[in-house]
């Protein structure tokens, strides 16, 4: 039945994916085409990863689409931590089976699985973010791997801080963020810039305590949210200035995931934050609003946070309770609600992925 | 039958008012007291409490249990089937039954003290599980009806129990009459027990009727109770045994007893059990390919002491050593794609527990137990992606524990006891985590008070428990102290005197505290948790009979029952997955039919049968939260129909064991779709065993056992493949 309803778009994709030149993603400012549909990958409990696919012309969720266009593969593995689209292909980081998974973003079909290995040690990916026809993915052994996306192999990996998790593109440099999460206590509280013509760690800038969530704008600055010790250190939220790598401001706020768009900085709570998701002021991260809602929709565990750059809208996962099937949810960019769809069977909704 | 297993059945019944022990009990009271109290018993007061009991059982029974019965009929109309079964084997009883049958017939080898109780007690001896393919307690616990054996497989993997989905931490546990504990973690694993000392297994659901026992057997929400055979010198003798089998598994033992003359007697029992666990599975990620498991090794070394002074019929005094060591592998789930597995377990526990039991007057007796436990437990993970690319968690847990218990019969009619125990636990931890761990000490007081009265054909039982728990710490918050009244009640009752049949009902009201886990686990514990309480309603029939030559035993049961259990205790994520919180979430909703079916038969001097079957169905449902599409479905792994059956064939030396297991689907965490279904399975086992005549006795005894007949694959729990097809074989030699 939900085949049937995808086979138009697929159809339409596959024909205008052919008719783009390949991994030719420019960072600085795109002209981005609108959204024919959008992927969710949810995280799942344990070997439940799961890629699901919303189409926006048929308004419909086909909860299980890698399954659906994969049926001989046994399912995406353990953890489905994060994706991204570059060029043609969506490559989907699965932390705990250890590798990446490269299926063709148009379709959804199943290209490549990449063992994400040093030796036979897992190098456990967390992030990644495509550039220069590379997709840098960050690892949880202190690496940024780079994936050479025409061999789809790993072709070198980049020695940065402890633990690394998010990072965010800025000129030719990658800032990720070292959260030494699995050093406690002693964590890590910096931020690794890498070149990503280089391939080499330029430098590493002191944030603050556990930095997980990067983001940066377009007037040469990079975001950071550092999550603090869980104890005596708060979380604090801290903008840097990339022309001279120094602290522009910081404020103690928890902040989960952080994403700029329209001169502000969209903000999710995280654990020890507030329910809601945020808009601040990057100039001096005062709360232009403490909950971008209007319409009143109330988002029970607001965990992912992405936004189409090119309409504005915003979209946030429902966690809900981390066991049961989560919700992907959307608004508009003045906070009312366009959708809100249930993940089923996807557990832990944590990123979306535009289809254009 | 254990001396712990209290006879409440209509055995007791048996002795006639007039057979003189009542009057030489006034004969011999010596207090205005005892005259006062022997006075009472007058047959109009006798009358008095027998009315004023039944209205108590009456409306108890109304108040606790009808409301969410006939909520429960109306609903679901399942418990009709009880209704109408029970009527059915009342009326097929009472068209059966001859009237000849008298109860004081009833005490030769059917198990109506196990049977006719007010609660339902489930008993397993040596004799039975060495039929059962059995190594573990948990090997012998997963026939029980009502339990659900949570087995992450193979030898070395954990194994933990929850009686009627309560959850396994709610399940008590007493070695020999002492209480196990764990006060880090809460839940026992079963599969570090061994059976080679054991001589008795018995599942009490709620608590153990009997009077004479610590407060800490009412604390628990049903209760495990381990008999070994170290006090069971009656010969200076020893025991050799070899087992071997599949994937690498080497079991020697052997058991040494002493005894000294008519007062003392000692004994050593010690094991060695190895394997390296191996076993092929269908892999996950491709049909029709096997993989293997990973790191899976055991090497447990187990060894026992016991000792028993006997001062003469009234007094008597045991001592028990127990140290258990063990290495293995943990395995962990099996990760799709990701075959990599190298984190390891060490420990080792050692307690002494010494118990002294005494008859302080005709009337009155007391137990005074104590016991001191160490244990050690060492968690490494070489692929941990820290610094030193390697995580290291020690942790040290001692325990001390006091307990005193006294009983006192009023007449023959009313007896009352009270009991009270005073645990002190620690827990210490040494590896690179020790700053600001709070380093706890507890200090859990408990005092049980009960009151049990018994006429020929009715039995009230009434106990409440009040709980002190005070921990304190080095460092982080102080949790608040814990103080609580829990009730419980049970009684049983003969409809016809002439039956062997007891109705019966209980209720029970009990907690389990936050564990040194949930309280206090690097970043994950939570100080402000509260404990997680169950009430728990029980409803049954049970019928023990046996034909007058004592050739064909029988008993059933069927009880109904249902569990509320609210501010369940429940790791939650934060942020990522990889911190988590414990939260006071979730609220349950439990209701079910546990039914027991045993026949022994005799068919001449060289066959003999014996048949044990049980049958649980259960509706589980969270309903924690309306707005959660987990509302109102099953709980994890709680599947709705479960049964086990034993067969046993005796012919001569020759005994053939078949057992039988089942589960119907469950469901992991989550919704109950398709993705989250864990598929049932039946799985059979056989054994064989004969005896052989060594020195002009039968003191040899061999079996060759076949586990998972069928090579099954199959699961407990989602990811964690059990083994299939296996073979294992032994040898003992008494001398």
């Amino acid at each position: 039945m939900k085949k049937k309803n995808l086979l138009p778009w697929t159809l339409a994709l596959m024909v205008l994916a052919a008719s783009c030149s390949k991994d030719d993603v420019n960072p600085g400012g795109p002209v981005l085409s609108p959204a024919q549909g959008v992927y969710v990958l949810s995280e799942g409990s344990s070997n439940n990863a799961t890629l699901g696919y919303y189409s926006l012309s048929s308004n419909t969720l086909t909860g299980n689409f890698y399954q659906q266009q994969n049926p001989t593969q046994a399912g995406l593995g353990s953890i489905g931590n994060d994706m991204t689209i570059y060029g043609s292909k969506l490559y989907i980081v699965v932390n705990v089976s250890s590798d990446v998974v490269v299926v063709n973003a148009a379709t959804g079909t199943f290209i490549k699985r990449i063992a994400f290995k040093e030796g036979s040690t897992n190098k456990e990916p967390r992030y990644a973010v495509g550039a220069k026809g590379k997709v840098f993915v960050s690892c949880y052994d202190g690496t940024v791997a780079v994936i050479d996306t025409t061999s789809l192999n790993i072709a070198t990996s980049i020695r940065v801080g402890t633990n690394p998790e998010e990072m965010a593109l800025s000129g030719d440099n990658l800032y990720v963020a070292n959260s030494g999460g699995l050093n406690f206590p002693n964590y890590d509280s910096t931020l690794s810039v890498v070149n990503v013509n280089s391939l080499t760690e330029i430098t590493k800038i002191k944030v603050g305590i556990n930095p997980q969530s990067v983001t940066a704008d377009d007037q040469g600055f990079v975001y950071v949210s550092c999550t603090g010790n869980y104890g005596s250190i708060p979380a604090r939220l801290v903008k840097v200035k990339i022309s001279d790598r120094s602290i522009a401001k910081t404020a103690d706020t928890a902040a989960g995931r952080i994403r700029y768009y329209d001169n502000k900085l969209w903000v999710t709570g995280g654990y020890i934050g507030l329910p809601y998701v945020r808009t601040l002021s990057t100039a001096d991260f005062s709360q232009t609003r403490a909950n971008f809602v209007t319409d009143g929709t109330a988002i029970a565990t607001p965990y992912g946070l992405d936004i189409d750059k090119q309409n504005g809208d915003v979209y946030v996962t429902d966690a809900r309770d981390y066991v049961s099937s989560g919700q992907l949810l959307c608004f508009d960019k003045t906070g009312r609600k366009k959708f809100a769809v249930n993940t089923t069977p996807g557990v832990i909704p944590t990123k979306v992925a535009f289809n254009r | 039958m254990g001396p712990q297993v209290p006879v409440t059945g209509f055995l007791r019944h048996c002795p006639p008012k007039a057979d003189g022990k009542a009057t030489k009990l006034k004969a011999s009271q010596k207090t205005c007291l005892h005259h006062f109290i022997a006075e009472l018993s007058g047959e109009r007061l006798a009358g008095f409490i027998r009315f004023a009991g039944t209205l108590l059982l009456f409306f108890t029974f109304l108040f606790l249990f009808m409301i969410p019965l006939t909520r429960y009929i109306a609903n679901m109309g399942r418990m009709a089937v009880v209704v109408i079964l029970a009527g059915l084997i009342t009326t097929y009883a009472s068209a059966q039954a001859p009237d000849t049958l008298s109860p004081v017939n009833v005490t030769g080898t059917v198990r109506a003290d196990t049977v006719l109780t007010t609660v339902l007690v489930q008993r397993f001896d040596k004799k039975e599980w060495i039929q059962f393919n059995s190594l573990s307690v948990a090997d012998v616990v997963r026939f029980f009806a009502g339990t659900l054996v949570k087995d992450y497989g193979g030898i070395g993997g954990l194994k933990t129990v929850s009686v009627r989905s309560i959850g396994a931490s709610h399940t008590g546990i007493l070695y020999d009459g002492v209480p196990m504990s764990d006060a880090q973690g809460g839940q026992i694993d079963l599969g570090k027990i061994s059976l080679d000392n054991l001589r008795e297994v018995v599942l009490f659901n709620s608590q153990p009727p009997a009077l004479l026992q610590p407060a800490r057997a009412y604390a628990s929400a049903a209760v495990l109770s381990l008999r070994t055979s170290g006090d069971q010198a009656d010969s200076t003798s020893a025991t050799a045994g070899i087992r071997a089998g599949s994937w690498g598994f080497f079991n020697p033992s052997l058991t040494l007893r002493h005894k000294a003359n008519k007062h003392f007697s000692q004994s050593l029992n010690g094991e060695w059990q190895q394997a390296d666990g191996s076993y092929r599975f269908d892999a996950y990620e491709q049909d029709g390919s096997r993989a293997k498991r990973n790191n899976t090794d055991i090497k447990a070394l187990r060894a026992e002491y016991d000792a028993t002074y006997r001062f003469n019929y009234t007094s008597r005094i045991n001592f028990k050593a127990y140290y258990y060591s063990s290495h293995r592998g943990l395995p962990g789930e099996v990760i799709l794609y990701n075959t990599r597995s190298r984190q390891r377990l060490e420990d080792q526990i050692f307690f002494a527990q010494a118990g002294w039991q005494k008859r302080i007057a005709l009337k009155s007796r007391m137990a005074i137990n104590a016991k001191y436990q160490y244990y050690y437990n060492r968690y490494t993970d070489p692929d941990f992606l820290n610094a030193q690319r390697f995580l290291e968690n020690r942790f040290f847990q001692r325990e001390g524990y006091l307990s005193a218990a006294y009983t006192y019969e009023f007449n023959h009619i009313l007896s009352a006891a009270y009991a009270s125990d005073f645990t002190f636990s620690s827990l210490r931890r040494s590896d690179a985590y020790t700053e600001n761990f709070p380093s706890p000490d507890r200090h859990h007081f408990l005092n049980n008070a009960t009151l049990k009265a018994r006429w020929d054909r009715l039995d009230i039982q009434g106990n409440i428990l009040h709980t002190y728990l005070q921990d304190r710490v080095k460092a982080g918050n102080t949790p608040r102290i814990l103080r609580a009244y829990t009730p419980a009640i049970a009684a049983s009752y003969q409809p016809v005197a002439a039956w062997p049949m007891r109705v019966r009902f209980f209720y029970k009201e009990i907690f389990r505290v936050p564990t040194f886990n949930d309280r206090y686990y690097t970043l994950v514990g939570n100080t402000n948790l509260r404990p997680e309480y169950v009430r728990q309603y029980n409803l049954g029939v049970a019928w023990a009979s046996r034909d007058f030559s004592n050739r064909f035993t029988w008993s059933a049961s069927v009880d109904a029952y249902y569990n509320y259990v609210r501010d369940k205790i429940v790791a939650v994520p934060r942020q990522n997955l990889f911190q988590w919180t414990m939260l006071n979430v979730g609220t349950a909703d439990i209701r079910g039919i546990d039914a027991v079916l045993y026949g022994n038969k005799k068919w001449n001097e060289h066959w003999r049968t014996s048949v044990r079957l049980s049958y649980s169905y259960q509706r589980t449902l969270d309903i924690t939260n309306p707005s959660s599409p987990l509302y109102k479905t099953p709980l994890p792994y709680a599947p709705a129909h479960s049964g086990s059956g034993n067969v046993s064939v005796y012919y001569g030396k020759y005994t053939l064991g078949y057992n039988l297991l089942l589960s119907s689907y469950r469901y992991r965490q989550g919704e109950p779709i398709r993705e989250n279904m864990v598929e049932g399975f039946l799985i059979h086992d056989v054994s064989l065993a004969r005896t052989f005549a060594y020195r002009g006795q039968q003191r040899i005894r061999a079996i060759a056992e076949v586990n998972n007949l069928f090579n099954t694959n199959y699961e407990v729990i989602r990811y964690y493949p059990m083994p299939g097809l296996q073979f294992r074989a032994g040898v003992s030699v008494d001398f």
